[in-house]
């Protein structure tokens, strides 16, 4: 009887647990894609209005951005620092495989960062301000989903994840 | 004359900014090879081709040089694409002038030519995109090319400057010696160093990188990069009162104007003109109105009969 009850317990907490943490997935999917819009919107000032080169760009932009959002840059920024012949493009893309393993961005936001892969670093300032811009405005309409699918969301998977573990329980008996 | 360039050096500050594969196949260049490497070009689709002294030759797809171009290894897109990823540092928006003057300079001085779909705004270059060809030209540093005219640039009774120019037909080693008589007037050798300004519109005489010269212009020298002739040597004057000013290829009406405004300032001026002799210099009216009014006291004439940098003139009109 005892070690049912434990069972029991160790079911529902389990369920539970794996519901607050997808609870907790869409308050930081949201907070990294904000996060992600202002490093873009830093990185976009020091290329646009400060000419920095790309790779010190990237180590600055690093700098003043939350884990896990700064690892695409510090990567980025490491690759084209060794100057071994890796293209923005290569660095960018190998940021954001480093990110991906650690953030909890979606696919389409990651599909939506690379898009910038093929730019970055490869026209002049104007062009450079209007595909940073852009892609600014389109994490922005992102974070504004993730924000609305958090509200409707949040409560369903933090509480939803004791009540499958009780309704798993019930099922057991 | 000892040629500063070593093959290291042009490993290292101008190989290392090919991709990988094409690297290798230059490594098997022979020292002297390296020595006279004076331009290597990739052109879209077409084959890796190197100037080194009077040959132009293809690189084969096994790193051996080759008269026949169809057999030269043949440049793809992408080769293109890293080499200006490579010279740009990936920051193409901080080289935008550069590109609208259709060169970046890279360290060492040696510069890349670029050419490219130009977009124009306005009658002038807005931007330049797709590139197809570059051509890296490598920087020449030849010091002592200057010891035989130095002592026919000062006048033997006064002691003082005379305003020259060096001409020839282009690849003869005008800037070489300009930049190796700059050095040496900056020095103060053989006679008291002097205050010089090098107006360097095309980053050729100093090869500034950042707005640090690569090559040796001497300790009392300003470098005034990337600057119009014409404007340069009004800011010359006006903010740092040099001694001599230095630039390279004049010919327009503009430049004329700043040269007289130099020499009125008290100012001399050594300068370098495109020409085979002097006869065709003064078919150049703004060049021959110069001389008629007596402007330069000196010209050197160049030749590249015996290699690049042969001495065919020294012409003088001050006889003191």
């Amino acid at each position: 009887m005892m070690l049912k009850a434990i069972g029991m317990v160790m079911i529902i907490a389990a369920c539970g647990v794996w519901g607050l943490s997808g609870a907790k997935g869409l308050e930081k999917r949201q907070e990294q894609l904000g996060e992600l819009k202002a490093a873009l919107g830093f990185l976009e000032k020091e290329i646009c209005f400060m000419h920095t080169n790309l790779s010190l760009a990237m180590q600055k932009t690093a700098q003043f951005t939350q884990f896990p959002a700064r690892l695409v840059f510090a990567v980025a920024a490491r690759e084209l620092g060794q100057k071994k012949g890796v293209t923005a493009e290569e660095a960018w893309l190998k940021g954001l495989q480093a990110m991906r393993q650690q953030a909890q961005l979606q696919p389409k936001d990651i599909e939506l960062l690379a898009s910038l892969a093929a730019q970055l670093g490869v026209s002049n300032a104007s062009e450079q301000h209007k595909a940073l811009a852009a892609l600014q405005e389109e994490l922005s309409l992102q974070q504004q989903k993730a924000q609305r699918e958090l509200d409707s969301n949040h409560k369903l998977w933090s509480y939803g994840g004791f009540i499958m573990g009780a309704a798993i329980v019930l099922l057991l008996i | 004359m000892p040629v500063v360039s070593s093959p290291t050096q042009i490993k290292r500050e101008v190989l290392s900014y090919l991709p990988v594969h094409i690297q290798r196949l230059l490594y098997n260049l022979k020292v002297e090879d390296y020595q006279q490497l004076e331009e290597i070009r990739l052109r879209c689709g077409q084959p890796l081709v190197v100037r080194i002294g009077e040959r132009e030759l293809a690189v084969s797809r096994e790193g051996f040089l080759t008269t026949l171009l169809p057999q030269g290894y043949r440049v793809e897109p992408d080769d293109i694409c890293r080499v200006i990823a490579s010279i740009s540092d990936n920051s193409l928006y901080a080289f935008e002038e550069d590109i609208r003057r259709g060169f970046i300079t890279i360290p060492g001085g040696h510069r890349v030519g670029l050419a490219g779909q130009v977009i124009l705004k306005e009658q002038s270059i807005e931007l330049m995109k797709n590139f197809g060809s570059l051509c890296f030209r490598v920087a020449r540093e030849v010091k002592g090319c200057a010891d035989p005219v130095m002592p026919t640039l000062f006048s033997a009774s006064k002691g003082t400057l005379h305003n020259t120019l060096i001409v020839s037909p282009p690849r003869c080693g005008k800037t070489t010696l300009l930049r190796d008589i700059t050095r040496r007037i900056s020095e103060g050798s053989p006679r008291p160093g002097l205050n010089v300004v090098v107006v360097d519109e095309r980053s050729e005489i100093a090869g500034c990188y950042q707005g640090v010269p690569q090559l040796d212009v001497g300790p009392r020298t300003d470098i005034l990069d990337g600057c119009p002739k014409d404007i340069g040597m009004m800011m010359a004057i006006r903010a740092l009162s040099p001694q001599v000013v230095v630039t390279d290829e004049i010919g327009r009406q503009s430049d004329a104007e700043a040269v007289m405004e130099c020499i009125h300032a008290g100012v001399n001026i050594i300068s370098t003109a495109h020409a085979e002799s002097l006869e065709e210099l003064r078919q150049r009216p703004i060049l021959r109105k110069l001389m008629a009014d007596g402007v330069f006291k000196l010209i050197i004439i160049l030749s590249r009969r015996h290699g690049p940098g042969q001495i065919e003139q020294v012409i003088r009109w001050d006889a003191s």
